[in-house]
């Protein structure tokens, strides 16, 4: 456990989108899916890449290319997968980001998940 | 989520010279996937080439970031100052030297990042400081006709490449590192024969 690499919220994110893909987790599919989870905010898909990288570097997600599809132009897919390493990372920041949240609750109530919610000045 | 990507049907390709534009600069290691996903996005050329300039910076610095070599930076003050040493205790001393270290050290770096199927523990080939040489030459070349003070003397520049590049190609020779187990170099050393 000592070895396991600490991870950002944007390869967070990453991962997460990774996992919701499934078996369909290329850039494309990767990159719709991380601009849902973000919400609002736009993703380029570059910064993607670049983070498919940097977790692939860190021995969490796997990659292999595909056979070449006539509809990309003949190009091959890079499909992703999640290693052991990356499970267990994501479940570690899952398992904080609950934390989080209970202590958001319990400092502020139920309604703090409401669209009514406002931040409140701690004293 | 990957359904709603399935489901967009390409009706249209992107321009044959907008593609091929894009196919030189993008690394090679990354143009295969990259190029078949920014096919798979196409709306309009000038979509295409938004998305695919959008693109292209994060691919190059991922690809630099891969395969740059840990003690580059080393190399860089290495090489600065012995051409600065070399150059002498003239005006504009550090400027001068600068200006060839900053251009060898890209084209070094540029070099890695363009390579197909680049093994990070395996140095880099010699014809990278060949390539390093002539961008030295080239900018030496265009400092003399635009600001003359701030070219190399022939001197710095005949001493100062052999025994700098082979400095500089010992350094990262010796500083070559796995960054997959010790297995998977070993099959990947083994396919490089």
């Amino acid at each position: 456990m000592a070895d396991q690499p600490t991870i950002g919220q944007f390869e967070q994110l990453v991962l997460a989108a990774i996992l919701q893909c499934r078996d369909e987790a290329y850039g494309v599919t990767i990159h719709e899916s991380v601009e849902a989870l973000s919400a609002s905010k736009s993703v380029a898909l570059g910064a993607v890449y670049a983070t498919l990288d940097r977790l692939e570097d860190k021995g969490l997600v796997s990659s292999w290319l595909s056979d070449p599809t006539p509809e990309r132009g003949g190009r091959s897919k890079r499909y992703f997968r999640l290693e052991k390493r990356g499970e267990r990372a994501l479940h570690e920041s899952a398992l904080a980001a609950r934390r989080i949240c209970e202590v958001m609750e319990n400092a502020w109530g139920a309604g703090v998940w409401t669209g009514k919610w406002k931040p409140v000045r701690q004293r | 989520m990957g359904g709603r990507s399935m489901d967009r049907k390409v009706e249209t390709c992107p321009p044959k010279v907008i593609e091929r534009v894009v196919e030189l600069l993008m690394p090679p290691a990354s143009r295969e996937h990259v190029l078949g996903d920014l096919s798979e996005r196409y709306m309009s050329p000038r979509h295409y080439l938004v998305d695919a300039l959008r693109t292209l910076p994060f691919v190059l610095v991922s690809r630099v970031r891969r395969t740059c070599n840990p003690t580059l930076d080393t190399a860089v003050v290495v090489m600065l100052c012995f051409w600065a040493v070399i150059w002498g205790n003239g005006e504009h001393v550090w400027l001068a030297a600068g200006i060839p270290t900053f251009v060898a050290i890209s084209v070094l770096i540029l070099r890695g990042a363009y390579r197909a199927n680049h093994l990070e523990f395996l140095p880099p080939p010699p014809s990278d400081y060949e390539w390093a040489f002539l961008g030295v030459l080239l900018s030496q070349a265009i400092l003399e006709n635009t600001f003359p003070v701030l070219a190399l003397s022939p001197d710095a520049l005949l001493g100062g490449f052999p025994v700098g590049f082979i400095m500089i190609f010992f350094m990262r020779w010796e500083t070559c590192r796995p960054s997959c187990s010790r297995d998977t170099c070993e099959t990947l050393r083994g396919g490089q024969r």
